[in-house]
């Protein structure tokens, strides 16, 4: 009995990581072409091989080197963590308010914050721009060309999906626990940072990686509102080597993606002890 | 114990005072300054901030506002943006407002034949400028920086070549000390005859006769050296002959743009058509990559496998990359002669699939890459969302004897839909638009037919892009703002059938 | 807590706007490669002068819609670099000032560039030219083929698409690149009146462009050229030495010779006698109409960019064909570049209209299906020219 449980239970074991395996090479595989550009000389997209036929370092010295690559790298961790802090923060708010809180009000909330954001932002980019430039007439540092403005801008998608997302998650945090703490005298705010937040972790995780790594892709909006290649963020940055038709600089642009993604990877791998230490469950367990 | 929240209350209720004032002080200045909208805007924000912390009912708001600001700053009001945009004649031509395009035309230069130029000497100390010396062959003048200009004799002068070696007492100024000063004056046109001058270089001042002159009363613009005139029509000034001049302005045309779509079959003729493969396209995507996702979390959800952290960092890659590099990288993939797909496939088997020319496979194709890009983010959420399933009912599951499979559908699923289900229709929102990825990928091919502008492979909003960027001339952002507006409509239309469903799902919550 | 007062109100009250163009300053948006020259020339300029000169790098693809939305906000730069067909658009809307050349500057140009810069009056000052030649490798093709009949000879002897390898390519489908064939009979895209182009005649299937096609058009039916031919797989084919010759334009050199390919540069071969007449691409500066500081752009433009140095310091950072003749002069012994000369030497400006928004997708479309042969090229180019007639509505 006990000898064929342990057959099944290595053969299942085998399985796992042969599955996992199976989806790391699905995932690495492009990602892996990524890496060969960066390391061949031609700067070519089309002429792109695994392993190239003469790598070369040369991208990566000269994007370090000749333009500002640590800065823009700064800018982003800036930027990003800022806007993924803050945005965690308000949506955990809202969230506690549509889970915990019958108003009127409530459900025509809920509906119109995933509505809205289903709106395409074809030309919302001009209204910003014109808003912010108006802003930074008024206040300088918030303007036009400012990181905090930017992160302002950011911040206008922080409740959304994400809202939603965590109030399912405080649905299920059992409301007794709070009880309690409101028994002892808390009132309902420090009910939920002290006793719901810390609950919540795993989503709370979950949700600044997930908005680290979107405000870390985000071009569009950085673009239009950040001049300067001081000012640039990595992904405004590396678009310099690009949009010139045929003189793309493939090679660049893979080098600056390449350390941007090793970024984002330790920054994920940092966090995701974070993300499975779920307090109110063990999930699924065999 | 008791105690600590009077204080509290009372350190609130004194910082809110406290700010009121400032407010109070503030509209003051701006009323003194004249600056209404800021003084409408702070005293509306400090009223709204009163009766948040001040009124019971407005308790839950509390924990909203700070984020309903920032949507409605950063999503709604360009929303609303787009709407009015919709609304107008806004595009390549008339981009301006109407006192902005009267101002440029009526700043149309002429110069006179034959030219008339002013070289000019500065004098001052250094940074500042008292006066420039004008020379106009015989007809010279003293220009003063607010713009007076004044006849040589009113001024004394102390000659040395033909130029004055002082005015007033102001010696010369040369180069470096003289160029930023002047240059303050670009801009300012100071009437001269029946035109102006201006700064023309940094040691001329030139004459110049107005191209057109505006008539307010009228509402007309007259050429100078023609005498047409020139009435407002569609944004644009027009002369009878037909001649229209840029630029014109922008102007309200009401339902015009929407009018047109419907109208006209070369903006709503392969509609259905795009929208279904855009349904479709949104919905598989989604499906796909949410069961990739939710499947490779389970996986690494599970406490045995040794290298999980490190299987789920590297499982993440896909989304850690610029999308723009790894769709043209999967672009080079797909290609049909030297693509690594077809170079395999025939090696092995000796066919080659026209990944990205036959419609079929550019669907596919597309739908592949999307899932490459997607399933990370699912399997993220997914993740977390795993983490909220209390233990003990899979373990209430496993007394009643329920298998693994029964497990999952009865237990893990329904849970996990709890909190992801609105991140699916956020992901159905975002694919369903997503129009970087098509644009990458296929830019809408395979051609269909020619100028319909809708490819086989595009999304309402990439034919969209297409009808508005390709229009008579350049690009027509009004036309492109109602479409946006169109396309939320049907978004929304299509979504509200799985909102049904949320609320069900919250009923299901609320039980347990 | 008055004086943080004060600091709330100076910053809630004061400041201007440190990003856009200020009176006194001279600022430049351009992207990455010219960058540097700009600075180089711009401190020449401050020290010259006393006037600050800051040159902003924006990615090219993205100047011209910025500069769209930043000048009438007040938010733009006193010039921006970019292409000679973004003019009727910005120009239209009111965006560019005017340039006053003068008379003896003017001469200095290539006549063409400066043409190509005019709308109505001229709003740029070019500094680079190119456009599309035949590119061979002279492995393969010792001396490049002065006629349509001679390249067919070679391709028929070079293609066998089973090793794979092609005597002649061109991209298709790509408007840019079938122009020189619709163009080598008189075929073209939009006629000239009054020596200005009329957007109301579209010559896309005038008889001369069809014919043109049709050239294009054997070498798919004949299966010398295969259909969907893009610029990943060409550059590919031909840096493994795997094509003869290609039209194509400077950009494909550097590749080529990245895989040790030996290049020529021709023009391209005459068809019955028709000379092809490749389009001209243009790039230069342009001047806002918001610029504060037209007095000193000019004097920038004229005495500092519109010189040798300046010219030459372009040319040597990324080497396109220059429009300043002394520099060009300077560097024609370079037979790559001699040869790229050569060719556009007999092409046209690319149309810098805006209504030319209206003519590629249609244009685009119509050479795809001649590619992949399901319609004769009479046919697509009469419904692409169709519907571009009636989405210009033109009476």
């Amino acid at each position: 009995m006990a000898s064929r449980r342990s057959l099944g239970w290595w053969a299942r074991r085998l399985l796992r990581n042969f599955l996992a395996w199976v989806a790391i090479a699905f995932a690495l595989f492009p990602a892996l072409f990524v890496v060969g550009t960066s390391f061949n000389p031609t700067n070519n997209l089309s002429a792109t091989r695994m392993i190239p036929d003469r790598p070369t370092l040369v991208h990566y010295r000269v994007l370090v080197r000749d333009y500002p690559f640590l800065t823009w790298l700064g800018n982003t961790v800036k930027v990003a963590g800022i806007t993924s802090v803050v945005t965690v923060f308000l949506c955990a708010l809202g969230a506690y308010a549509f889970s915990r809180f019958r108003f009127r009000g409530r459900r025509t909330s809920l509906l119109t914050l995933l509505l809205v954001q289903m709106f395409p932002q074809t030309l919302g980019m001009v209204a910003i721009f014109l808003l912010l430039n108006t802003l930074g007439k008024h206040l300088p540092w918030l303007g036009v060309n400012t990181h905090p403005g930017l992160i302002l801008v950011y911040l206008g998608g922080a409740m959304g999906f994400n809202t939603w997302f965590m109030k399912g998650y405080f649905d299920t945090i059992p409301r007794s626990l709070e009880e309690s703490a409101l028994v002892d005298g808390a009132t309902p705010f420090q009910a939920f940072v002290r006793v719901v937040l810390p609950l919540a972790r795993p989503i709370l995780a979950v949700v600044v990686v997930i908005q680290f790594i979107t405000i870390y892709s985000e071009y569009l909006l950085a673009s239009i509102l950040l001049k300067g290649e001081r000012m640039y963020t990595l992904s405004v940055g590396l678009r310099l080597f690009l949009g010139d038709n045929y003189r793309d600089r493939w090679g660049m642009f893979a080098a600056g993606a390449v350390l941007g993604a090793l970024l984002i990877l330790a920054l994920f791998y940092a966090l995701q002890s974070q993300i499975v230490s779920g307090l109110t469950g063990g999930a699924v367990k065999e | 114990m008791r105690r600590i929240p009077a204080v509290g209350t009372w350190a609130k209720g004194g910082l809110l005072a406290l700010l009121d004032a400032l407010v109070v002080f503030w509209c003051v200045l701006f009323a003194w300054d004249g600056r209404w909208a800021f003084l409408a805007l702070t005293a509306g924000g400090a009223l709204l901030l009163n009766a948040l912390l001040l009124s019971r009912r407005a308790y839950p708001f509390r924990y909203l506002a700070p984020g309903l600001l920032f949507l409605g700053l950063m999503v709604v009001y360009p929303m609303g943006y787009t709407v009015y945009i919709s609304f107008t004649n806004y595009a390549t031509g008339n981009l301006l407002p109407k006192r902005e395009a009267i101002r440029l035309l009526t700043e149309r230069e002429i110069v006179p034949d034959p030219p008339r130029r002013f070289p000019f000497t500065g004098y001052g100390t250094p940074g500042s400028l008292y006066a420039l010396y004008l020379r106009g062959e015989g007809e010279d003048y003293v220009l003063f920086p607010d713009g007076r200009l004044s006849a040589p004799q009113n001024h004394r002068l102390v000659f040395s070549d033909g130029v004055p070696e002082s005015v007033d007492g102001y010696p010369q100024l040369l180069g470096r000390d003289l160029f930023p000063l002047v240059a303050q004056l670009q801009g300012r046109r100071i009437p001269y005859r029946e035109g102006w001058l201006r700064l023309a270089t940094l040691r001329e001042f030139g004459f110049y006769l107005p191209q057109y002159r505006y008539d307010p009363a009228a509402d007309t613009l007259v050429d100078q050296a023609t005498g047409k005139v020139y009435t407002p029509r569609e944004g644009r000034f027009v002369a009878p002959d037909g001649e229209a001049l840029d630029p014109g302005w922008v102007e309200t045309v009401g339902l015009a743009n929407y009018v047109r779509f419907f109208r006209d079959p070369l903006y709503h003729g392969a509609f259905v058509r795009v929208f279904l493969w855009n349904v479709a396209w949104a919905v598989l995507s989604v499906a796909f990559s949410f069961a990739l996702g939710l499947a490779l979390a389970l996986l690494l959800n599970d406490r045995g496998l040794r290298l999980r952290k490190v299987y789920r960092s590297l499982l993440i890659v896909p989304y850690a990359l610029p999308a723009f590099i790894s769709v043209l990288i999967w672009r080079a993939f797909f290609n049909q002669e030297l693509g690594l797909f077809n170079q395999t496939l025939f090696s092995w088997f000796g066919v080659k699939v026209p990944w990205l020319q036959n419609v079929f496979w550019a669907r596919f194709s597309l739908i592949l890459t999307n899932v490459w890009l997607t399933y990370p983010y699912m399997m993220l959420v997914s993740l977390g969302a795993l983490q909220s399933i209390p233990g003990e009912l899979y373990e209430a599951a496993k007394v009643d004897g329920a298998g693994s499979w029964r497990r999952f559908t009865h237990v893990t699923f329904p849970l996990l839909m709890i909190s992801v289900s609105p991140l699916l229709i956020g992901s159905f929102a975002f694919t369903f638009n997503n129009f970087t990825l098509i644009w990458l990928l296929t830019r809408g091919e395979p051609v269909v037919e020619i100028g319909s502008r809708a490819g086989a492979t595009d999304i309402l909003l990439s034919y969209a892009y297409k009808l508005a960027f390709e229009g008579a001339r350049g690009n027509e952002w009004s036309m492109a703002s109602a479409l946006a507006v169109l396309i939320f409509l049907i978004v929304i239309l299509v979504s509200g059938v799985s909102f049904a469903r949320t609320r069900a799902l919250e009923e299901v919550s609320r039980g347990l | 807590m008055r004086k943080l007062a004060c600091f709330v109100l100076a910053v809630a009250l004061g400041g201007g706007l440190a990003l856009g163009a200020e009176k006194g300053k001279i600022t430049i948006w351009a992207d990455d490669t010219r960058t540097p020259v700009f600075q180089a020339v711009g401190e020449l300029y401050t020290l010259a002068t006393g006037i600050p000169v800051e040159v902003v790098q924006i990615s090219f693809g993205d100047i011209r819609g910025q500069f769209t939305t930043a000048a009438p906000a007040g938010a733009g730069p006193d010039i921006i670099i970019g292409a000679h067909d973004w003019v009727g658009e910005l120009a239209a809307s009111g965006l560019l000032a005017q340039i006053r050349l003068p008379a003896a500057l003017a001469a200095q140009f290539d006549r063409v560039t400066l043409e190509a810069f005019t709308y109505g009056v001229l709003y740029g000052l070019p500094y680079a030219r190119e456009g599309i030649a035949l590119v061979y490798n002279k492995k393969l093709v010792p001396t490049p083929p002065k006629t349509w009949a001679e390249l067919l000879a070679m391709a028929r002897k070079l293609t066998d698409p089973t090793k794979p390898q092609y005597g002649f390519v061109v991209q298709n489908p790509d408007p840019y690149h079938s122009f020189p064939f619709l163009s080598a009979k008189g075929g073209y895209i939009f006629g000239v009146k009054d020596g200005k182009l009329n957007p109301c005649d579209v010559g896309l299937d005038s008889a001369g462009a069809i014919a043109g096609a049709k050239v294009l058009d054997a070498l798919f039916e004949e299966g010398l050229l295969p259909a969907g031919l893009g610029w990943d797989t060409w550059t590919s084919l031909f840096a493994q030495g795997r094509i003869g010759m290609v039209i194509t334009g400077p950009w494909a050199i550097g590749i080529a010779r990245g895989g040790g390919i030996d290049v020529g540069v021709a023009p391209i071969p005459t068809i019955d006698g028709g000379v092809p007449k490749p389009f001209v691409g243009v790039q230069g500066v342009m001047v806002s109409a918001y610029s504060p500081n037209l007095a000193l752009v000019e004097d920038f433009l004229f005495n500092f960019f519109a010189t040798y140095s300046t010219m030459m310091a372009l040319y040597k950072k990324d080497p396109r064909i220059p429009a300043f003749l002394p520099v060009y002069d300077a560097v024609k012994d370079d037979p790559i570049l001699r040869g790229f000369a050569e060719s556009i030497a007999n092409g046209v400006p690319m149309p810098n209209i805006p209504q030319m928004s209206a003519v590629w997708g249609a244009w685009y479309d119509a050479m795809a299906l001649i590619g992949d042969q399901t319609k004769e090229p009479a046919v697509a180019l009469k419904e692409a020219a169709d519907k571009i007639r009636a989405t210009l509505q033109c009476k």
